[in-house]
Parts: structure tokens; C-alpha cells; sequence
């Protein structure tokens, strides 16, 4: 009978062991599962259309990134509403570092509108990746040879000259309200679609159009339209022959910024990996040439760069948004 | 010399890489098309990794392929259960499903697919040769143009099915006013969303089609009392068209081709509006004007020309000006660019290897999905035969993954049920769901470009009137609108002239 009594203690004690066993090597395992991120595919949710701008340098990032991370990264558009739906899904999704938001200054004009009821800092910044100039158009027959001319036609016709955007609020947008806001005289705004601004001046039906490089390189080069200013810093490399708006005498420096961001909450451990892996991306030989290509010009920023220099752009956008009666 | 050089470019497309590049596409694409929910942007964009690795002429043909050949599968669901499968074929529905109904499905479904083949040929044809001429007439076009076009379609569209003319235009109005939920397309102000985060970007056009048109269906065969199903043997010869069927839909065809191909040119929705004014061109001219709606083959041969035919002229802007007027188009671009193509007027003098191999591609896809879908159809006639207890709840199912599938919202599902019971209403009293789809379709565009003319104007009516086209446009549109109360005036004295001769 005793006998039986301590087998049997010997067998719970067994049993007992291994469970706890089973439990440590289980806990275990799901903290070095944490470690092993990425365990499936990762998305990366892009706020404006497939095809666009912003898109095709997503998808050829996307594919680079892939490489390095084991798994892919999948670009995802979700559109509408200049990109607040985007946001907000991303802004709701789980923060486990499975869904990235392609992140751009939409955050800051979104925020500043308050087309969204949150701002930058609901998020855990991963890596800046460049910046994407934007130029303003002209129609080949236009009379304007250059932007000082552009300038003086502006200031002896305020409130005449129409300009084309890609949608009220984008950063297209802003730059020709901060153009007229330092030249003094109001433009007229004619928000269009992605594209769309471009047939428009093609057609005659507009005076200029406000976009980024990559939106207008064909008919550029066809000399259907000519470019007379861009709004970055220097001269960007496919078109060495425009001048910068500083240079034109407009103190003007306003680019369209891009990096990559993750919902507020997502493991540090996550976040490291990802800046390491898209910082190898964006200082890869390939990157630099497709970016060239495009218009777009890389620049790296790590986490904490990245969150500061966002930061400020939300403060110069509001300025421009209240200056232009277009924040609440 | 000259000829030569671009024959052997055409067969680029014949190199066997290419050729299964083609066939992949034209694969995905068919089923793109038929599976309701899952537009050809996404998929395309979806695969664009994937063609990188092909290199750009095989990438960018696997591509084409799924952008045509998402326009041939698109009528499918829509002739068997009702189910738009493309906003493009909504209005295959009204003479696709009856006469899928009256048990001619094999019929309408080899008359789409021998359409769009006929449609994506003469659309290739055209963009090979008069591309450059096509593209310039297309920049005609600003804002005040298309707020008049809008216009003109909403008075031609209003009496689509021909019956009453005034819930025709209520339920455009519907359409049009539905059309304003979310955020506004200039401005950026919230409208009608009463909060809810998931009409911001709008009311979902595939959940309320698939609502509207497949779950009203739905809801009215459960309404009726189960018949005993006769079934009836069908032959091999049955299931295809009828040589009288063939020859009633070659003429719509063809106008619906070069409409398609016209309309097709512009941007914003041209392949649905296509479809739309084919449909309506075909009932005006028919002589059997009372079949439309009834099963008339002439409404499936005409739009399914046209919804193909505008996929084709969507490619003009965007191969000789390198302007994208579609988000498909769009998604090609950025295809293109992707691979470091830059379409536009030099693309055929510095890649023309690549440019002829796309071209030949067409026309080698067409030829390619005539043939997939031809035999397809006998195997997707038999559907119709599975008894509705059977086949409704599929249809069903197939309705929630459509609408949920669009944007991966369960929001959308209840607009769908809600479309649903709406439509089943709708259809009890007598007001038809595709009016409305038209309104909404139209809806958009009508406000930006209004919206746009006003702005450009800076607020002066006039600007709405300025070029002669508007005012060719405009004068139209007074023709049509008064033209129907003058012909009825006339008929009626005539009609009370021949009574007192008598």
C-alpha cells in the first residue's frame, strides 16, 4: 500500500516537473518569439493611391527592406479623405509591429486641420528616409521665362493666377499658400486628384500646377510643361538646370518629408530592428539611384532626429494653416 | 523597313516568357473580374514585386493582361446571380440576369466575352494608331467640360430602363446625394458621417452594388414560394448563342466599341459610364425597345463592348502623354516607373522593343481570353441550374466577401444588408437600383468639376460657359431635355390629326 502511496507521489512529482518544465520552456519560447519579430509578413499602410508619388517609392523601398527582414513588407493602400482613414487605422491597430504606417507631412496637415483627433506623437517613430521637393509648373506656351517673372505677373495680379494642388490640405498645397504668403499677393487654389492638375495645365485651363517631380517627369521631358522653381533647399540632381525658389528670391524651403512610423506602444525590441534595417535600405546604393530617378532625395534620420524635425514641420504647418484661414 | 521592325517588336510578345507572363495576367485578371469586391488596382499593385523580378516587358505585359482581363470576368456574376462583379458591369445585370432567368446565361456570357474581345481589339487598333491625335483632343477637357458632361449624362442616363421617368430621376438624385457622404472632395469637410469613421471615405460603391442588385435579389427568391424546378436537358448548341443572337448584338458591338473607346479617354469613371451609355444608346435605337430589362441580348453586347473598349482608350493618356486618368492606369504608371520606364511621347522612340511588345500583348491577350472564357461559359451556365436554396445562400456569401473584401470593413457588410433591404423595397414599388448607381457614379465628379470651373472662375457663373465646347455641350443638353416633351406634343397632334381625317 505504501509503496504504491510514493509511486504515486513520485509519478505527480514527475508530472509536476515537466509541466512546469513545459511552462518555462513555453514563456520562454514566446519572449524569444518577441525577439524573432518578424514571425509573418508586415504591412505597411500607404495613405494615398497605388501608382502615385508616394506609392512607387513605398513599393521599391518595400521590396529592399524585404530583403533584411526575412519576411516581406507589404505596402497596402488605404485611401480617402487625404489620408485620415490610413491614420486612423493605424492609429487603432494592435502595436505588435505588424502593421507600419508610410509615413509623410499628411500627419501634420491632417493633425493641423483636425481631420484626425491625434498628431505625430501618437507614434513611435522608426526612421525618416528622405525628402520629395516640389516643383511648380507652367504651360510650355506660358509667357513667364522664369519664376521671377512668374513672381512679378503674381504680384501685379493678386488673386488672378490660378494654381493647381493635388487636394486641399497636401502638402502641394501648402507650398503655394506659403509662396503667396511671402510674395504678398493671394493666389487661387484648384484643388485636383493626383494626376489630374497636370492635364488640366497641359489643357490650358489652369496658369500653374503645384506637385511632386515624380507626378510631372514625362511631360517635363517632353516639353509639354516647364518647371520653373523647386521649394527644396538645392537644386535637386534630374534637373539641374531649375533654380530653387531661394534662389528666385521667394525664401521658401518647404519639401515633402517620408519615413516610416509604427503605432504608439510597439515594442522598443521591434522598433531598433526595423530603424536598423531601414537605414540599410535608404543608404543602399540602389535606394540612391531609384530615389534620383524619381526626384526624391535620401536622407536618413534616426528615431529621435526624426521625431523632432516632425515635430517642428507640425509647428511651421499650423503657422501656414492659421495664416491662410485653414485651421480650425 | 520601317513595318518590319515594329512586326518583330508585335511578336515580342510572342516569346514564350512573354507569352506565359501574358497568359498569368490574363488569368489573374478573369478572375479579378469575376470575384466581386476585388478590384484590378489592388491585385496589380499587389503584384508589381512580383514582376520586377520578370524584367519590363514581361512585367509590364503580365500586368495588362490583368488590367484587360479583369474587364472580361466582370460580367460573369453579374449575368448568373446578379452580383456586380465591377462597378463597369452594374448595368450587364438588367438584361444579363434575365436572360440568364429565361435560361439563355450561356448566351449572354459567350456575347460578353466575344464583346470584349471584339471591344479590346478595335480599342488596340485605334490606340496603335491614333493615339497622339486622341490624347491632345482629351486636354479639351477641363473642369467647366466635365461639369456639362455630368450634366448631359444625367438627363440621357435618367431614362435608362424606359419606364417611369420621374422615379428614374428621383433615384439619380438619391444617387447624387449619396454620393456627398464623407469627406468632401474639395474642401476636405466631413459630411453626413454622423461620426462614424468608416464613411469617411465615402459609402462603399461595391457594398451597396452588391447590396442593392445581389442581396435584393436574394431577399425577392426567398420572398417567393419555391417553384418545382423543371429541368430542362440543355444542349451543347444551347448553351452558346444563337446565330439570331449573334447577329442582333454585332451592331451594338461596334457602337459600343468606339463609344467605350471615346468615353474611355476621359478621366474619372469611364468605364462604368460607358457601359451606362452604350446601354442607353442600344435601348434608343433598338426596334425591340420593350425587351430591354427583359433579357434583350443587345443590352449585354453593347456595355460589355464598351466597359472593354474604355479599359482600352484609358491607356491612350497614359502611353502618349504619361498622364494616368484612372486609379488602374495609375497603378501601370507606377508599374513603369517602378522598372524605369517613363511613359509618355518618347517612350515609343526610346524603349520601342517595349512599347510594341505591351501593344502586341493586347492583342495576343484578347485572342487569349476569348479563349479561356469561351469554354468557362459552360461550366458557369450550369450554375443557374443549382436550385436557389441551394445557390441563394452562396450568393449570398459571395455578397459579404465583396463588400468586405473592398476595405477589409465589417461597416461595409452592414451597408450591404441595409442596401439590401432597401432594394428589395425598392424593387416592390417600382424604382430601379441602377438609376441610383449612375447618380452616384456621376455624383463625384459632378461636384469636383463644378466646384473646380467655380473656383477657376473665381465665382463667375460664366466660367461654366466660356469655351465653345461647353456651349456645344450645353446646347445638347437643352435638346434633350426638351426634345422628349416636343415629340410627344407632335405625336399626339398628329395622332389627333389622323382621328378627325378618320
Amino acid at each position: 500500500m505504501l509503496r504504491k502511496d510514493a509511486a504515486l507521489k513520485t509519478y505527480w512529482r514527475w508530472l509536476f516537473l515537466t509541466l512546469l518544465t513545459a511552462i518555462l520552456v513555453w514563456g520562454a519560447g514566446s519572449s524569444l518569439a518577441k525577439e524573432a519579430w518578424p514571425e509573418k509578413q508586415v504591412e505597411l499602410i500607404n495613405p494615398f493611391g497605388a501608382g502615385g508619388a508616394a506609392d512607387i517609392q513605398a513599393r521599391k523601398l518595400a521590396e529592399i527592406i524585404s530583403r533584411d527582414l526575412g519576411q516581406p513588407l507589404v505596402v497596402r493602400n488605404v485611401t480617402g479623405a487625404g489620408g485620415a482613414i490610413a491614420y486612423n487605422e493605424v492609429h487603432r491597430a494592435k502595436p505588435d509591429g505588424y502593421t507600419l504606417i508610410w509615413y509623410s507631412g499628411a500627419i501634420n496637415t491632417l493633425a493641423a486641420r483636425k481631420q484626425i483627433s491625434f498628431d505625430y506623437r501618437a507614434f513611435e517613430h522608426i526612421a525618416g528616409v528622405g525628402f520629395e521637393t516640389v516643383a511648380i509648373a507652367v504651360n510650355k506656351t506660358a509667357p513667364w521665362k522664369d519664376f521671377k517673372e512668374f513672381v512679378a505677373y503674381i504680384r501685379q495680379n493678386p488673386n488672378k493666377v490660378t494654381v493647381g494642388n493635388s487636394g486641399i490640405g497636401s502638402v502641394t498645397h501648402m507650398v503655394p499658400v506659403a509662396m503667396a504668403a511671402k510674395i504678398g499677393a493671394p493666389l487661387v487654389h484648384v484643388p485636383f486628384g493626383t494626376g489630374l492638375a497636370v492635364a488640366a495645365l497641359m489643357g490650358g485651363k489652369i496658369d500653374a500646377s503645384s506637385q511632386h517631380p515624380a507626378e510631372i517627369l514625362s511631360q517635363v521631358k517632353a516639353g509639354e510643361v516647364r518647371v520653373l522653381a523647386v521649394t527644396s533647399e538645392k537644386r535637386i540632381s534630374i534637373w539641374p538646370n531649375v533654380p530653387t525658389m531661394k534662389e528666385s528670391g521667394v525664401d521658401l524651403v518647404f519639401d515633402q518629408w517620408r519615413g516610416f512610423a509604427a503605432p504608439k506602444g510597439t515594442p522598443k525590441t521591434v522598433i531598433d530592428k526595423m530603424t536598423a534595417i531601414v537605414k540599410k535600405a535608404v543608404e543602399s546604393k540602389e535606394w540612391a539611384e531609384f530615389a534620383a530617378s524619381v526626384g526624391t532625395t535620401p536622407q536618413y534620420l534616426d528615431p529621435v532626429a526624426f521625431y523632432k524635425f516632425v515635430g517642428e514641420v507640425d509647428k511651421i504647418t499650423k503657422e501656414i494653416m492659421i495664416a491662410a484661414g485653414l485651421s480650425k | 523597313m520601317a513595318d518590319r521592325t515594329i512586326l518583330s517588336f508585335l511578336l515580342i510578345a510572342f516569346q514564350p516568357a512573354n507569352l506565359l507572363a501574358c497568359f498569368a495576367g490574363a488569368v489573374v485578371g478573369t478572375l479579378v473580374g469575376v470575384l466581386p469586391g476585388l478590384g484590378p488596382a489592388a491585385v496589380m499593385a499587389l503584384v508589381i514585386p512580383l514582376t520586377l523580378k520578370l524584367g519590363p516587358t514581361a512585367g509590364l505585359i503580365m500586368l495588362a493582361g490583368i488590367y484587360y482581363g479583369s474587364m472580361y470576368g466582370g460580367s460573369t456574376t453579374s449575368i448568373l446571380v446578379n452580383v456586380p462583379g465591377e462597378p463597369a458591369s452594374v448595368v450587364t445585370t438588367l438584361d444579363g440576369y434575365a436572360m440568364a432567368k429565361k435560361g439563355r446565361a450561356g448566351a449572354a456570357l459567350a456575347i460578353a466575352a466575344i464583346g470584349s474581345f471584339v471591344a479590346g481589339t478595335v480599342s488596340v487598333i485605334a490606340l496603335q494608331f491614333f493615339a497622339p491625335l486622341l490624347a491632345r483632343s482629351a486636354l479639351a477637357f477641363g473642369p467647366a467640360e466635365y461639369f456639362v458632361l455630368t450634366v448631359l449624362g444625367v438627363i440621357l442616363l435618367s431614362n435608362l430602363t424606359g419606364k417611369s421617368r420621374v422615379k428614374s430621376l428621383i433615384m439619380i438624385m438619391v444617387g447624387l446625394m449619396l454620393s456627398t457622404i464623407g469627406f468632401d472632395p474639395v474642401g476636405g469637410v466631413e459630411r453626413f458621417s454622423f461620426g462614424f469613421e468608416s464613411v469617411q471615405g465615402g459609402i462603399s460603391f461595391i457594398a451597396l452594388t452588391t447590396g442593392l442588385f445581389g442581396v435584393a435579389e436574394v431577399f425577392s427568391v426567398m420572398a417567393e414560394k419555391e417553384k418545382p424546378m423543371g429541368l430542362f436537358p440543355v444542349r451543347f448548341r444551347e448553351l452558346y448563342p444563337d446565330r439570331e443572337e449573334l447577329k442582333r448584338s454585332l451592331a451594338p458591338m461596334a457602337r459600343g466599341s468606339v463609344l467605350g473607346f471615346l468615353i474611355g479617354l476621359l478621366p474619372g469613371p469611364a468605364a462604368t459610364m460607358a457601359a451606362f451609355a452604350s446601354y442607353s444608346l442600344e435601348r434608343r435605337l433598338s426596334k425591340r425597345r420593350d425587351q430591354f430589362g427583359k433579357g434583350a441580348i443587345e443590352g449585354v453586347a453593347g456595355p460589355e463592348s464598351a466597359n472593354n473598349a474604355a479599359a482600352g482608350g484609358a491607356m491612350v493618356p497614359l502611353l502618349s502623354l504619361g498622364l494616368p486618368f484612372t486609379p488602374t492606369t495609375a497603378v501601370l504608371l507606377g508599374g513603369m516607373l517602378l522598372h524605369g520606364v517613363t511613359p509618355g511621347p518618347f517612350l515609343l522612340r526610346d524603349r520601342p522593343e517595349l512599347f510594341w511588345g505591351v501593344i502586341g500583348s493586347f492583342y495576343l491577350g484578347n485572342a487569349m481570353l476569348l479563349i479561356l472564357n469561351l469554354p468557362l461559359v459552360g461550366i458557369f451556365a450550369k450554375i443557374v441550374r443549382v436550385a436557389p436554396r441551394y445557390l441563394m445562400p452562396i450568393v449570398l456569401v459571395l455578397c459579404v466577401i465583396g463588400a468586405y473584401g473592398d476595405n477589409l470593413n465589417l461597416f461595409d457588410v452592414w451597408v450591404m444588408f441595409g442596401a439590401g433591404v432597401t432594394g428589395y423595397l425598392m424593387r416592390k414599388y417600382g424604382y430601379e437600383p441602377a438609376p441610383l448607381v449612375i447618380g452616384l457614379v456621376l455624383g463625384p465628379v459632378m461636384e469636383r468639376s463644378l466646384r473646380q470651373a467655380l473656383i477657376i472662375s473665381q465665382g463667375n457663373l460664366s466660367g461654366l460657359w466660356d469655351s465653345t465646347l461647353c456651349q456645344v455641350m450645353w446646347f445638347i443638353v437643352l435638346l434633350s431635355a426638351i426634345l422628349p416633351f416636343i415629340t410627344h406634343y407632335l405625336r399626339r397632334s398628329a395622332a389627333s390629326v389622323s382621328k378627325k381625317a378618320n
